[in-house]
């Protein structure tokens, strides 16, 4: 049976819109796998899957983002904040970010504040996410946040990881909390998609 | 009745006069004596220290000699990050980076930090004859993580011979550490928390079942520790066959009381850590401990922390929790006390 590579292939050779294999093809699967995911219905295993059948599907897409025949939502920089290693979490928000549709630039872990002001600078639009998974890194949440939002007050902050929770994430100024991958993708598609 | 003889009766589902506490005291264990995780996790005369006084501090019935899961991936290879506050954590996978299974050597007792273990073993045993001992080993598939990464995860898919030849051989080290003579050996597999029940029945399963029924061949008892949420796995654990299973805070108790029960199996948890023990005041974890005494009952549970101390949890709020589970009195004033947590916005 063909997977996501092969049928992205075809459809590009058979004439279809790049746009619409994203948003009618790629998108819809990543967001059911996201919903089930929160629901307890599927676990890590299958979600990487997911993301790394949409993840090969987009190489053959990427041209298209290039030469702005489709477009990606909007971009999204992440990274576990500084003193902490700890990335799955992460990288499961990434890929559902990017399967639905977002461009991701992901910092990797133990990131500063100064690492993530200069991607702003790069991509001044992007909504940035953190994460932390121990007690003693989720304070350094509130330090990176207040500095991003000194430097590009305007800039949108998402925050999550095992120890962190709405009253924390009100408490740090951070514009979002959420407890799974697709509560970051529905607050991104709120805010700027 | 007190500590390994007040566990044993709870491991075997009888009626206790009141639940066995064990305290996982791990990095907290430095706190308790002034020094940071880095240097108290490299020293048998720190950790002998820090836990003697955690005994003296929380009377625990049963403590782990060592709360440390990266023991296991250092021998084999895996870099790890020190830190002041925390457990290192593993920074490089060698099978991601072209290591062969087979170039891996099952551990000998001079490896890495067992010296350490076997040390602090044994002199805890000779000052604390009557408290049971836990020895933490790595679970199969958490240890396959540290070997492996993240592609863990995909290769269940697309090359499961490849994750079940892992597999047997993280379950053959991990049997290697019941040499350490403890009363009480718990495989500690938070990672297995992140896959479905079938995953876990055909990567989980085959491989954690035999130590359990090694343990039990040595006459030794065993319990089944995992982090994080794994609901979904309760059954299956069980249906793994140790003497007991203990659990994180975000699984309901007396949903997992209610399967352990049913196959017979005792269980213990799941004192919420950051947003109680740790950020919490004394009577947020009275009344956080009082929760789970009522929940838990007498008969098969151990009370117990959710997962593994966090360093900076306050004293005072350990010893409060310490107090009521020895003292019905304040149990039953702590029953009646009306109660906002101090964590409330």
């Amino acid at each position: 049976m063909d997977g996501a590579d092969e049928i992205t292939i075809e459809l590009i050779k058979n004439g279809t819109e790049s746009q619409d294999i994203l948003t009618l093809g790629l998108m819809p699967g990543m967001e059911r796998i996201g919903i089930k995911f929160r629901e307890n219905k599927v676990f890590v295993p299958q979600v990487l899957m997911s993301a790394k059948a949409v993840s090969t599907a987009m190489i053959h897409l990427k041209p298209y983002f290039a030469s702005g025949a489709a477009k990606q939502k909007g971009t999204f920089i992440i990274g576990t904040v500084l003193g902490d290693l700890h990335d799955i979490g992460k990288n499961l928000v990434a890929m559902m970010v990017e399967g639905n549709g977002y461009k991701v630039i992901d910092l990797g872990t133990d990131v500063s504040s100064d690492k993530f002001i200069a991607a702003l600078k790069e991509n001044p639009d992007a909504t940035i996410g953190l994460s932390a998974l121990l007690t003693t890194t989720m304070v350094n949440m509130e330090s990176i946040t207040k500095e991003i939002k000194t430097v590009l007050p305007g800039t949108l902050v998402t925050v999550g990881g095992a120890p962190i929770n709405s009253e924390f994430c009100n408490k740090i100024g951070s514009d979002n909390y959420s407890p799974d991958p697709q509560g970051v993708v529905e607050f991104l598609n709120k805010k700027i998609a | 009745m007190f500590g390994l003889k007040l566990i044993e009766e709870a491991l075997k589902l009888k009626e206790v006069s009141r639940a066995p506490w064990v305290p996982f005291v791990g990095v907290h264990g430095g706190k308790l004596i002034g020094l940071d995780a880095t240097e108290f996790l490299q020293s048998s005369k720190h950790i002998i220290h820090g836990i003697t006084k955690a005994i003296q501090l929380y009377k625990p019935d049963g403590i782990p000699v060592m709360f440390d899961l990266q023991v296991e991936a250092e021998i084999l290879g895996c870099n790890l990050a020190w830190s002041k506050d925390n457990p290192p954590a593993v920074i490089s996978h060698p099978l991601a980076q072209g290591v062969d299974i087979i170039s891996l050597n099952l551990p000998s007792i001079t490896d890495g930090r067992i010296p350490i273990i076997l040390e602090v073993t044994r002199e805890l045993r000779k000052n604390n004859p009557d408290i049971a001992l836990y020895g933490c080993i790595t679970g199969p598939f958490t240890l396959a993580l540290h070997l492996l990464g993240t592609d863990i995860f995909t290769k269940m898919f697309e090359d499961p011979e490849y994750i079940a030849e892992l597999m047997q051989f993280c379950s053959e080290f991990g049997v290697k550490f019941l040499e350490a003579g403890c009363d009480v050996i718990a495989v500690v597999d938070p990672m297995t928390s992140q896959i479905d029940p079938d995953s876990f029945e055909a990567f989980g399963s085959p491989y954690v079942k035999p130590i359990f029924d090694f343990v039990r061949l040595r006459k030794k008892y065993s319990s089944f520790f995992v982090c994080g949420h794994a609901q979904q796995n309760i059954e299956v654990m069980c249906d793994c066959m140790p003497d007991n299973i203990s659990i994180d805070e975000n699984i309901p108790l007396d949903y997992v009381k209610d399967i352990a029960l049913a196959k017979r199996i005792s269980f213990g948890g799941n004192l919420k850590l950051s947003s109680v023990l740790l950020l919490g005041n004394e009577l947020d974890s009275r009344k956080e401990a009082l929760f789970c005494l009522d929940l838990g009952g007498k008969k098969g549970f151990i009370i117990a922390p959710g997962c593994g101390l966090p360093m900076d949890t306050p004293i005072a709020n350990l010893q409060a929790v310490t107090e009521l589970i020895y003292d019905e009195y304040i149990q039953q004033t702590t029953r009646e006390m009306e109660h906002t947590s101090s964590l409330e916005p």
